[in-house]
């Protein structure tokens, strides 16, 4: 059995990116990850890439293969939810590779989730209409910022957090996106520009919202005997682990009932690691809500604690607890939560410039889809030559 | 209560029991016959024990708010503006199911926890009715306590 690394990241420039679909988006990423290997097209034998949301396509791994032109021995596309669907392709992957059905595997993931949108609409319109989705229209919910501020105002009730618990992530997430020149937003945020953004839906404002963008991610996880470059260190997945629970707000559970803290247990587990372990953690942020819950569910700090963690500033690059050093979907940008395991590679290859977290040897990714309806988290580490 | 602005999907096969029953003002979900659990939303066989026979029961309409919120924006573009601002709530039912609808009339001060009864409102330009809630009048909340 081959032992499978992370040797190619790739990411494009964020934003509005017109002209450039799904498609389009993830060749341009995924040519990037190959030059970062040190491949050449000819080498890629594998691809598993996302099926967009915002414009679903059929048989999207085939049109990929054709698109970048070439004959993958492993092709396959793959849905979750949320930024699960991408560690479960980075998993899937490592198994294709180990198993010796490809040597070099392209995982690409993202669209243009902003310029695809539908002229004057807001967020994100998601196409999802059966089962639980369609007794949620009826009464008024559609996207993902009506559940979550539900979410919210709960979470606010059974913590007696406040509003500023969820500035202090926005403005922590806007401080480390201005260390990142590939980003969607250009000015400073301070408490009170957070606490002046309008509330969208109560008791979530605009600054507690994710950025809507175009743009790109694509890895390659090669066989560790076929790494190319070794002027530095390959990356490793640790472990894996995911749940899921439901799918849509009609069924959402109690907070206390998220599975989140099972799927840390396993992933902790699996790799003989603790939460003390882990030099830095990438949240996926669509929402502030969802940065407090998963901190805490991650059990790096109590129920109700993590609102604290960040005003004191421990998720800062230079804390205890750094979150997302490259802005995050709420600061950097948003097309479904891949640019966080790219900023994770960089960060463990060292490669981060001048928001680098000193001595980054393992990272906890923490994903989730839907409404904390599934979540994954996956452990990075360094491999030391 | 004026008429408002609501959106369908199809009703599958499994739902349209419970879709005739608001649109005639009734508050009923599917009871799953073999192990007796109310089953939100309809599906052709119980998530509870896989059963697939049900029957329709008629609840209280009884409630305690579990969560909620004032939507700012219009999710559904123009069409829907004219129900902006409008309170999303999940509904804790007295019989045990947690049920998403809206809240109508004022809200000011409303807190998790509160006691809410349903009231079905009729559906602009369709013979449908949705089952809303409302906060409970003085006197009813007198006599709860």
């Amino acid at each position: 059995m081959n032992e499978a690394v992370i040797t190619g990241i790739g990411e494009t420039p964020v934003g509005k990116l017109p002209g450039y679909e799904a498609t389009q988006l993830q060749t341009w990423a995924a040519h990037e990850a190959i030059l970062d290997a040190g491949l050449q097209l000819s080498d890629i034998d594998g691809l598993i890439n996302q099926d967009p949301y915002i414009n679903p396509q059929s048989m999207f791994a085939l049109n990929l293969t054709e698109y970048l032109g070439i004959r993958p021995t492993w092709v396959q596309t793959c849905d979750v939810g949320g930024s699960v669907t991408l560690m479960t392709m980075i998993q899937t992957a490592i198994w294709a590779v180990s198993q010796g059905h490809c040597r070099h595997c392209l995982v690409l993931h993202g669209e243009n989730t902003l310029t695809a949108r539908p002229a004057n609409s807001k967020g994100v319109v998601q196409v999802v209409h059966q089962g639980g989705d369609s007794f949620k229209e009826p009464y008024g919910v559609q996207g993902q910022v009506i559940a979550y501020s539900l979410v919210a105002q709960r979470y606010l009730h059974e913590t007696g957090s406040t509003e500023r618990d969820f500035g202090a992530v926005a403005v922590q997430m806007r401080k480390n996106a201005l260390r990142n020149p590939n980003r969607q937003t250009r000015d400073p945020m301070s408490m009170d520009d957070y606490l002046a953004s309008p509330m969208i839906v109560e008791p979530l404002r605009k600054a507690d919202c994710c950025l809507v963008s175009d743009g790109a991610v694509a890895f390659v996880v090669s066989a560790r005997s076929d790494v190319r470059r070794h002027d530095r260190p390959a990356v490793q997945v640790r472990s894996f682990a995911m749940q899921a629970s439901h799918a849509s707000i009609v069924q959402q559970p109690d907070l206390s009932d998220l599975v989140l803290p099972g799927v840390a247990k396993r992933a902790f587990a699996r790799a003989n690691l603790s939460v003390d372990d882990m030099d830095l953690f990438f949240v996926h942020d669509a929402f502030t809500v969802a940065v407090l819950l998963q901190i805490e569910g991650l059990g790096v700090c109590e129920p109700g604690k993590a609102g604290a963690l960040f005003a004191r500033g421990d998720a800062d690059i230079h804390g205890r607890f750094p979150v997302n050093p490259h802005g995050g979907l709420l600061s950097q940008a948003h097309f479904g939560g891949g640019a966080h395991p790219v900023e994770a590679v960089r960060q463990l290859r060292g490669e981060a410039g001048d928001r680098q977290v000193p001595n980054a040897r393992r990272a906890m990714w923490c994903g989730n889809g839907s409404v904390l309806a599934v979540f994954g988290n996956m452990i990075l580490e360094r491999m030391d030559a | 209560m004026k008429e408002v602005v609501s959106l369908f999907s199809v009703a599958t096969v499994e739902a349209q029991a419970l879709w005739s029953a608001f649109d005639e003002g009734r508050f009923a979900l599917p009871e799953c016959e073999a192990c007796k659990r109310l089953v939100y939303y309809p599906r052709l066989h119980c998530p509870f024990c896989g059963a697939k026979a049900f029957r329709s029961v008629e609840l209280s309409g009884g409630g305690t708010v579990y969560s909620f919120t004032r939507v700012m924006y219009s999710p559904f573009g123009k069409r829907w503006e004219s129900e902006v601002p409008y309170c999303v709530a999940q509904i804790d039912l007295d019989e045990g199911v947690r049920f998403l609808s809206r809240i109508v009339g004022d809200i000011t001060g409303l807190h998790i926890g509160e006691r809410v009864k349903v009231e079905f409102v009729k559906v602009a330009e369709q013979e449908r009715k949705l089952p809303f809630f409302r906060r409970l009048t003085k006197a009813e909340t007198d006599g709860h306590q």
